[in-house]
This record gives C-alpha cells, structure tokens and sequence, in this order.
C-alpha cells in the first residue's frame, strides 16, 4: 500500500468513528428520554381534554373556534405553569395543561403520550433483543462448534426464517395468538415473537464466526492440549463472536421497532389507552386529520431517529 | 453453477410449502371461530362447520389442503365467500404492479448513484449520496408512507405513487451502497488497474470492465431486495388502505380464513423465491465465471453473505 492509501484508509477510519458515536449519541438521547419519561412528562397519558383535541402546539391558552377542521384562536393569555413540582414543568390547572406537542383526536397530551410510548416500544424491542441474540448465540455456537448434521439442520431452518419477508412471519405469528390480550400477557407474546422472528439473523452470523474460529491454530492447540469443549466455547468461541452479536444486535433494533410499530397499527399491538408508537401512529393514518394536526407525527420521527442511530452505530470496521 | 441453481429452485418450493403450510396451520389453530359470533342457531352453525369441514382434525384438513393445492384448487375464502384463487390473483397484480415499479425505480435510482459514488473525484459527492443513503435507508417504508400521504393530501397524491415511492426509497438506499462498495472492491482487480495504467478512459473502466464485475454482488442480494420491498408493501398497504396482497393477509389472519391465509403466505414466499431466482438467472448469464466454476454458490451459504452484505 502506498502512503496516500493509508492515509486514506486511516480517514475512513476516522469517518467512521465519528459516524458511530453519532448514532451511539442519538441512540443516548432516545434512551435517556424515555427513561425520564416520567420526569419530563407534562401530563398523564390517558387524560382527555375534549376542547383541545387536536389543538395544536401552543403557550398561549387556546379556545376552539370550530371542531371541523379543528381551528383554535390563541387568547392573550398564558398557560398557567407549574415548574419542578415532581415533574419538570406542567400546567398549574387540570382544565388548562400544557401540550408541547400538541393534542390527539382526544385532546391528549401527544408529547406524554410519546415518551410513554418509546418506553414501551423500546423496551419491548430489548426484551426481543434480549431472547433472539441468546437462542440465536446457542443455535449459532452449537452449530458452528459441532458441525455435521446438526449444523446443517439449524441453518436451513434459519434460512428459511430469513428467506421469508420479516413482516409477514411477526404477523403470523402474532395471528396464532388471541387477537386481544391483557397488558403483561400482550408484552411477553410479542417479545416471544420478535424473538422467534429475529433468532435466525444472530444465529446465521455466529455460526459463520464459531466455524472459522474453531479452524484456527490456537484453538486446534487449546484442543491438543487437552481443552474440553466447554473450555473452547467459552475461552474462544465466545470472545470471538461478542463483535458480530452486536453488529447483528444492532441491526435487529429497527427492524424490531418498525415491527412492534407495524403490529400495532395492524391492531394487533396493545388496546388503549396504553400508548406505543405503533398505536399513536394510527391516528396519523387518516390524511384529513393529519393534516390539520401534524405533530401526530412524533412517533415516526422517533422510529427514524431510532433506526437511524442504531444504523449509524452498526457501522464498523470490516 | 446449475447444481447450485436447481438447488435454488427446490428450496424456494420447499420454502412456499412451509410457509403454506405453516399459515394453515396458525389460522387453523388459532383461537376463535368463524362461526362463534353472527345470527346463526346451534343447528346451522354445525352445519356451517361440516360444510367447510371445520369438524375434522387439523392435520387431515391441512393434508387435503396440500394436496388440493397442488391442483391449483385453493379452496374457497371464508371471510370473502369466494374463491381463493382469482381474488390472490387480483390482490396479488395490486401488490406487484407497485412493487415492480418500486423495483424498477429503484435500480434505475440505485445502481447509477451507487457508481457515481464510488467512482466519482469530488469527495462531496460521494459523502453526500452516502449520507442520503444511510437517512433513507433508516427511515422504514412505513414512515415514508405516512409523510407522503401527509403531502398527498394537499398536492393530491394517488396512492400508487405514494407506495412507489415509499417502497422504491429505502431499495434504492439498498441498492446505492451495494453498488458503491461492489464497485470499490471491483475496481482494485490487477486487470482494471493494468487497464488503468494502459490508458482506457476511466468511463470505459467503468461501466464496461468493472460495472459487470461488480454486479454479481448486488445481484446477489435479490432475495433480500425482494423481501424488504414485500414487507414494506404490507405496511405501505396498512396506511393507503391499498387492497393488496398485504392487507389480504392481514385480512385473512384476523378474519381466521386458513385457506385465504394459507395462499397469501405461499404467494409471499413465492415472489421472493421468483425474484431470487431471476437474480441468479442474470448473474450467470452476465459472469461466465460462474458457468466455468461450481463450487461458488452453496443454497444456504449465500444468504448469510448476502444478509452481511446489508449493512451501510
């Protein structure tokens, strides 16, 4: 390699670099708000106020002059507000809150509703993560450390997971369940889906890693020595794939949130009045509402950000 | 190659008779009943159910199922009370109609631009259509299609431009950075840099020695193509109310209509096996390589280097 082609090579690296900690920042931020959801929060997710549906953003108090299309009339008066009393601001009097984002078809408070429901959605998205990188991680090192048939059984039926479109396997499976379920009861089963959806992936990677690595001289030495096959496993097969799992990990995440996103905009999500992005998107659904009220959007935008971050952060070195 | 291909070939239908079977199966077991709720007396609802041979055990009702499928007969829908066959037919042309336009958009976007980027000298170029890249490809089909409908109400947008659009952004993001990184790897073989070096034009380099060469790798992912855009449409589908292919399998799944649900999955799988196979189909006919040499392209092996190659 010539000097510019290193120096090329080595710009690159520092692109990337910056790249991933832009996504590991945005994916910070999303975290760190949905974890403070409660403190940031400027209402209850379920409230309704009936004069204020869809009103829009505001400061000021609003007065509905006509329902359809929805139009307020900003008074010259402000919102009365409550700083740091438990949660960071809200406003003083139940009858005037304060909407950051604006208020859905049934005048609640968008910006809450949002926070609570990126909790949800992402959490769901870790617990799926949580199950599909450990049965894929198992699947991917029992096939990749044994070999033989037991290989070639778990790839193909991997393959034929990842051969079908992603959607279309969460739904169907979801399909097999009770169409509507308690809270606790709908979160587990959806987990367990996106956990079965999304197995294949990790496992088809892990097991491209274990094999190779299980080639290598030093591990063939570890077994002339005397290593048994636990030893190998976990002293180098293990280390080896951390990187991969990761990468995979990442990747799964949107995937896993569009997917929560889409089944609850299917209505096979959560019922009311839990809100998840998926089912705040619902509401955006409808072009004539959306368009007197765009700040039903919000959700989405926090799908883009999350996809965005966890692509951006996936982007390593190969 | 052709071992590999015929080895293509059976997998896709092992893969639509799973899928068929499977979608049977779910429906079938699933909780609830066509007959539970509506007017019905006890006495006509069990001969509802004898009529559509809901008595019986599953599996001799998906065995019947198979095999009447394999006679094209796909039964007829409970939640539609007409038969399987011409309304798949129907919903199925919707789905394709927008998806292959999506797809043609897409290579015609996708494939240029992914050259572009990766031949081009200005640097700001290429940062610049990596960058729209990686924003498109993380903003799903989904998102997309609610900002259109968004724009489409007031610029009145019909629904199949908008899932064309929706569907053909994220492949064309796809497509851009495969192109550009197949490119990159093309152009550093010894043959284009001799050519380099003799002095052909950097666009014959291009688009007549390395283009080809880098095409075997975007090819190669057709499959993942095709199922991006088939669950992309589902989405797109839920949010225009388009009636295709996705929205008749939603409709199928909640109506509990196994023989519908069964032929909308098989269908699904079906399209992915068909685009996969067309994409094996071009990559041999462009790359005598392949012709010359068996020993490439294992069934399962390729769609792990295809699934790695997806990333940005």
């Amino acid at each position: 390699m010539t000097a510019g082609g290193r120096a090329s090579s080595a710009r690159t690296h520092a692109w990337r670099f910056s790249t991933r900690a832009v996504g590991i920042a945005l994916l910070a931020v999303v975290l760190l708000g949905v974890l403070a959801a409660p403190i940031l929060s400027t209402g209850q997710v379920a409230v309704q106020h009936p004069d204020l549906a869809l009103a829009p953003p505001s400061v000021h108090r609003l007065q509905l002059v006509e329902r359809l299309p929805p139009t307020y009339r900003a008074l010259d008066e402000r919102v009365p507000l409550t700083w740091l009393d438990g949660v960071v601001v809200r406003g003083t009097h139940a009858s005037t809150p304060l909407l950051p984002l604006g208020g859905d078809s049934l005048g609640r408070d968008v910006w809450t509703r949002l926070l609570h429901g990126g909790r949800l959605s992402l959490s769901l998205t870790l617990a799926g993560l949580a199950g599909a990188v450990a049965i894929g991680m198992v699947a991917g090192l029992l096939a990749g450390s044994l070999g033989g048939w037991i290989d070639t059984a778990l790839m193909r039926v991997a393959d034929l997971f990842i051969a079908w479109p992603a959607l279309y396997v969460v739904l169907l499976m979801r399909a097999a369940m009770p169409l509507s379920l308690g809270f606790r009861t709908a979160f587990l089963l959806m987990a367990g889906v996106l956990a079965l959806a999304g197995w294949p992936v990790v496992a088809r990677a892990v097991r491209g890693v274990a094999a190779l690595e299980r080639t290598r001289d030093h591990v063939l030495a570890a077994r002339a020595a005397g290593a048994s096959s636990r030893w190998i496993v976990v002293r180098h097969l293990l280390p080896a794939v951390r990187p991969v799992v990761v990468t995979q990990a990442l990747l799964l995440v949107p995937a896993f949130v569009l997917a929560e996103a889409t089944l609850s905009f299917a209505g096979f999500g959560f019922g009311e009045p839990t809100p998840s992005w998926g089912t705040m998107l619902r509401e955006a659904s409808d072009a004539f509402v959306l368009r007197s009220a765009p700040w039903l959007l919000a959700p989405a935008i926090g799908i883009a950000l999350v996809t965005l971050g966890a692509t951006l952060a996936s982007d390593n070195d190969r | 190659m052709l071992r590999a291909l015929a080895g293509r070939v059976v997998f896709a239908i092992i893969l639509v008779v799973v899928a068929f079977a499977a979608a049977f199966l779910v429906t079938a077991l699933a909780p609830g009943e066509l007959s539970d709720d509506g007017p019905l007396t006890h006495e006509q609802t069990t001969a509802e159910r004898a009529r559509l041979r809901l008595d019986q055990p599953v599996a001799l009702r998906l065995a019947r199922r198979l095999a009447a499928a394999a006679t094209l007969d796909f039964g007829e829908s409970t939640a539609f009370n007409r038969p399987v066959l011409p309304l798949l037919v129907e919903r199925t042309a919707v789905t394709l109609t927008a998806g292959l336009s999506a797809l043609g958009l897409a290579i015609l976007t996708g494939i240029p631009l992914g050259v572009l980027a990766s031949r081009t000298r200005h640097r700001w170029l290429r940062g610049g259509i990596a960058a729209v890249s990686v924003l498109l490809l993380s903003i799903p089909a989904l998102v997309v299609a609610l900002l259109l409908t968004l724009l489409g109400a007031s610029i009145g947008l019909p629904s199949f431009a908008v899932m064309t659009i929706a569907l053909a952004l994220p492949a064309a993001a796809l497509l851009e950075r495969l192109q550009a990184r197949a490119m990159t790897t093309a152009v550093d073989a010894t043959c284009l840099r001799a050519a380099e070096a003799r002095g052909v034009p950097r666009t014959v380099v291009t688009w007549r020695h390395a283009w080809p060469l880098s095409l075997s790798a975007v090819l190669g992912v057709g499959s993942i193509v095709a199922s991006h855009l088939l669950s992309g449409a589902l989405a797109v589908e839920l949010i225009t109310t388009r009636p295709g292919l996705g929205l008749l399998t939603l409709q199928a799944l909640m109506g509990r209509d196994s023989n519908l649900a069964a032929a909308c999955a098989g269908m699904a799988a079906l399209l992915v096996g068909i685009v996969t196979l067309a994409g094996d189909v071009v990559q041999l006919s462009i790359d005598p390589r392949l012709r010359a040499d068996d020993s490439d392209m294992a069934t399962g092996g390729f769609a792990a280097s295809a699934s790695q190659e997806v990333r940005p």
